[in-house]
């Protein structure tokens, strides 16, 4: 029942689809359990700093504390989130996090709701400050549960969440419920008396509380010795003594069991388990084993996953009877399996029946797609081995997710594929090289997936968004550059020739992609049409990457040109966008900062200058990004030289020369690289009289040849050699010069003579 | 989507994960591709791991069934590529 005060989730509210609000209700007190005064008063006193960790292995009794706790103590002001995997994702994280205090304080988080809305990616700064400033206007104090915090793994969770914490207003805490110490700055916490913790040493159940539990709660009659040896036995495990209690239950002889039980060696739960469900009447075991495979049941999914009737009763009378169901509502109309013994269930369904597990699933699938619920309809296929049916759901809802910030559903669901499956399916394969070529993918593995999804037989349906996939893989190509510039703009015009005059969400992002990759094959003129157009007549609403990117390039642009206030305006107008919308920590938005970061530092503020570019250049460590990496290396070594640090623009400008060699087609960045060493003076000083190296006539070729724009790979070509045998000897050549890289070497050879054209003065 | 290991080395390594109690064979649908051996209080979860992110997820479904966890370790590294 939840506390006085408590408002019930506001359904109707939140416009946002498939919010579970189940997961914001705190679990109802069961009966049948005791009440460990000792714990509660801890809880509370732990209150007076702003986190409480409750830190301890599955099965410790922590869910059902916290629950007790907040029936009890709560007076309605507990706000409660139990999280799963899905919740791994920023923005649904926080989605929850904000709906659930708005369970005690219905005002709060409104404007933070709206930026999650919009496709918020940049929860730092732009979703938690308005939450942070809402709640210090509470009414009185609060408490934030997070109840499975072990589930969440994604730091981007863990960095918003320690802001979070660090600025969290008096009178609201946070308790964490979780089996792992989380990535979150505990030391410092501890230090600063801002942390307190409940582990598995003050969860262990005391003699006294394993006599109240067995004895008083569920009506055994042991003597002291057994339960100080069942206690002894289970080290005081909280699901240890209750599996027990069930299993001593209607035993005549409840002492010879515990003995038999003290003196083995097997896993308590194992042990235990196997007792328990043996005792059980045989329906009940197969209803328990085989809805063991849902994530959360009802009555009906469970009638049509087991091909039965009754479920929902069963499933009331097993939530009397035992522990192992956890209802998810006040209405019991859901439910899910105590996570330690729903997996006690699954692994004996796969031992006694390893074929059903795919026909449950199946059946669970089919249900769920019915029911809407596209993210457990992609789970139970994917588990149920029907990759097609999942393929099929991922195709379609993969848009609305990406464009809502959810990137990183799409990511799971994509995990859960075996490769050979995304190989099969060119649809799922395009969806696979888009998320993946902005996410950290390798070249080689988004080439694998457009190959696939370039397959000109395929007559099948297409992904959400995509008229077709010969568009989709071009545009694919086109945006995503790596390490191919050339490429990357005659993918981005092939992709508008095939998008043709119909409107479609990624029409305007070929353009942008078009004019980004012809700006960095140094062709100004015929990069500025498209994109001019594009920020022209498109809202950056409707289309944030396409006109961000429009607007940051059109920036860079200006700054070329020398005009450096325009330069200045349209970054700072993408800026403002891209705070606007939430995206700017997406590797899409690093083009913003450097736009911006070139922009300041030719205003003369170095610092902010330094801040974006760096920025920038985080953005961009991805492999789809080395190009633009190697442009903001580029740009950080001209900012280090204008503050007189010359050795760091050369570290700079050395990192970013090794990049662009490894590039098939680097675009216009050797000439930037040769005219960042011609300004940072990086050629060694020819002394007079020193003797000039004799180099062999192969060095020599090949020292002709790094006087070319020709890449590493190409001047293997041109010489009919392999790569290695180029390199040893550019790296004898190198040695022979004193030199440590491709300009200097050039450069070098010049002043000596070894190459024609004297090196013109330093600017 | 399962990255290959970047080791470029020839096999899979092969870890050898211990915990307390002793496990029946029930448990090997939990280790998929790991065999069991049980002895003096203790399990020894042992086989070969594709890379970081298995082992993981191994040492995942160890805390997920409520097992103690007394070691992990490398029995046989892979041979090197060429």
């Amino acid at each position: 029942m939840a506390g006085v005060g408590r408002h019930p989730p506001d359904r109707t509210g939140s416009r946002r689809p498939g919010l579970v609000w189940s997961k914001l209700v705190p679990p109802a007190p069961r009966a049948g359990l005791i009440t460990r005064a000792g714990l509660q008063s801890l809880l509370q006193a732990s209150l007076e700093a702003r986190l409480c960790l409750v830190d301890a292995p599955a099965g410790s009794g922590k869910t059902t504390l916290l629950a007790q706790w907040q029936a009890t103590c709560g007076g309605g002001r507990v706000a409660w989130v139990s999280l799963d995997e899905g919740d791994n994702d920023p923005t649904r994280f926080w989605v929850y996090l904000v709906e659930a205090l708005r369970t005690v304080e219905p005002g709060v988080g409104t404007a933070a709701l709206q930026a999650l809305q919009r496709t918020s990616l940049d929860h730092e700064r732009v979703v938690l400050p308005s939450l942070l400033n809402d709640l210090r206007g509470a009414a009185s104090s609060l408490v934030l549960v997070l109840d499975d915090y072990h589930l969440v793994t994604n730091p981007t969770c863990h960095q918003s969440l320690a802001h979070f914490l660090d600025h969290l207003p008096v009178g609201v805490h946070v308790i964490l419920a979780t089996r792992v110490d989380p990535p979150l700055p505990l030391a410092r916490m501890r230090a600063s008396g801002e942390l307190t913790e409940l582990r598995v040493a003050e969860l262990q159940f005391t003699g006294e509380e394993a006599v109240a539990l067995l004895n008083a709660a569920m009506g055994l009659r042991l003597t002291a010795g057994d339960v100080e040896r069942l206690t002894e036995r289970t080290e005081g495990w909280a699901a240890g003594l209750y599996l027990a209690g069930l299993s001593l239950r209607g035993r005549e002889d409840p002492s010879a069991f515990i003995a038999a039980f003290h003196g083995d060696n097997r896993h308590v739960a194992d042990y235990l388990a196997t007792d328990v469900l043996a005792r059980q009447p045989s329906e009940v075991t197969t209803f328990l084993l085989r809805t063991s495979v849902l994530r959360r049941l009802s009555g009906p999914l469970c009638d049509a996953v087991l091909e039965t009737e009754g479920s929902s009763g069963r499933l009331e009378e097993l939530e009397r009877s035992n522990l192992f169901l956890v209802p998810l509502d006040d209405h019991r109309e859901w439910y899910r399996y105590h996570q330690l013994f729903g997996e006690l269930l699954r692994m004996e369904l796969a031992s006694r029946e390893p074929a059903l597990s795919a026909t449950l699933h199946r059946r669970a699938a089919v249900w769920h797609r019915v029911a809407g619920d596209v993210d457990e309809a992609i789970y139970h296929a994917t588990a149920a081995g029907e990759f097609g049916e999942a393929g099929e759901l991922i195709a379609a809802h993969w848009l609305a997710c990406w464009r809502g910030g959810r990137g990183t559903t799409v990511a799971r669901w994509l995990e859960g594929l075996p490769e050979e499956a995304i190989a099969a399916d060119p649809p799922v394969a395009f969806v696979a090289a888009w998320i993946g070529g902005f996410s950290g993918a390798s070249k080689q593995e988004w080439e694998r997936w457009l190959s696939v999804a370039e397959d000109p037989s395929w007559t099948g349906r297409l992904p959400a968004g995509i008229r077709s996939l010969a568009f989709g893989a071009a545009l694919a190509r086109g945006a995503a550059v790596f390490d191919d510039v050339g490429r990357a703009a005659r993918s981005a015009r092939r992709a508008l020739e095939l998008a043709g005059p119909q409107s479609s969400p990624f029409r305007w992002m070929a353009r942008a992609a078009l004019g980004h990759a012809l700006y960095l094959s140094g062709r100004p003129a015929e990069a500025r049409p498209p994109l001019e157009e594009l920020v022209a007549r498109v809202s950056a609403t409707e289309q944030p990457y396409a006109v961000l990117t429009g607007l940051a390039v059109l920036s860079l642009l200006a700054g070329d040109e020398g005009d450096d206030q325009a330069a200045t305006s349209l970054a700072a107008r993408a800026v403002t966008i891209a705070d606007a919308q939430g995206v700017s920590g997406e590797p899409l938005c690093g083009i913003v900062h450097m736009a911006l970061g070139r922009a300041m530092a030719r205003q003369g503020d170095d610092h902010e200058a330094q801040v974006q570019l760096e920025l920038a250049l985080r953005l961009f460590a991805i492999d789809s990004m080395a190009v633009h990496r190697a442009h903001g290396l580029l740009l950080l070594a001209a900012l280090r030289h204008g503050r007189r640090d010359l050795p760091g623009a050369r570290a700079l400008l050395r990192r970013a020369e090794e990049l662009v060699e490894q590039l098939a087609d680097p675009g216009m960045l050797p000439a930037l690289v040769e005219q960042a060493a011609q300004l940072l003076g990086a050629a060694a000083v020819h002394r007079p009289g020193e003797l000039v190296p004799s180099l062999t006539e192969r060095e020599l070729v090949v020292l002709r040849l790094l006087a070319t724009r020709l890449s590493t790979p190409e001047i293997s070509q041109e010489l009919h050699v392999s790569v290695n045998t180029v390199r040893t000897q550019v790296r004898a050549v190198y040695r022979k010069l004193a030199v440590g890289s491709r300009t200097e070497a050039v450069i070098r050879a010049r002043r000596l003579g070894l190459l024609p054209g004297a090196c013109s003065p330093p600017r | 989507m399962k990255r290959t290991g970047h080791s470029g080395a020839m096999g899979p390594t092969v870890y050898q994960i211990v915990v307390r109690g002793e496990l029946s064979q029930r448990y090997i649908a939990a280790f998929d591709g790991m065999t069991l051996a049980t002895g003096e209080g203790r399990t020894a979860i042992t086989g070969p791991v594709t890379d970081q992110a298995h082992l993981l997820g191994l040492l995942n479904r160890i805390s997920d069934l409520g097992l103690e966890l007394l070691s992990v370790n490398v029995l046989l590294e892979p041979a090197p590529s060429a």
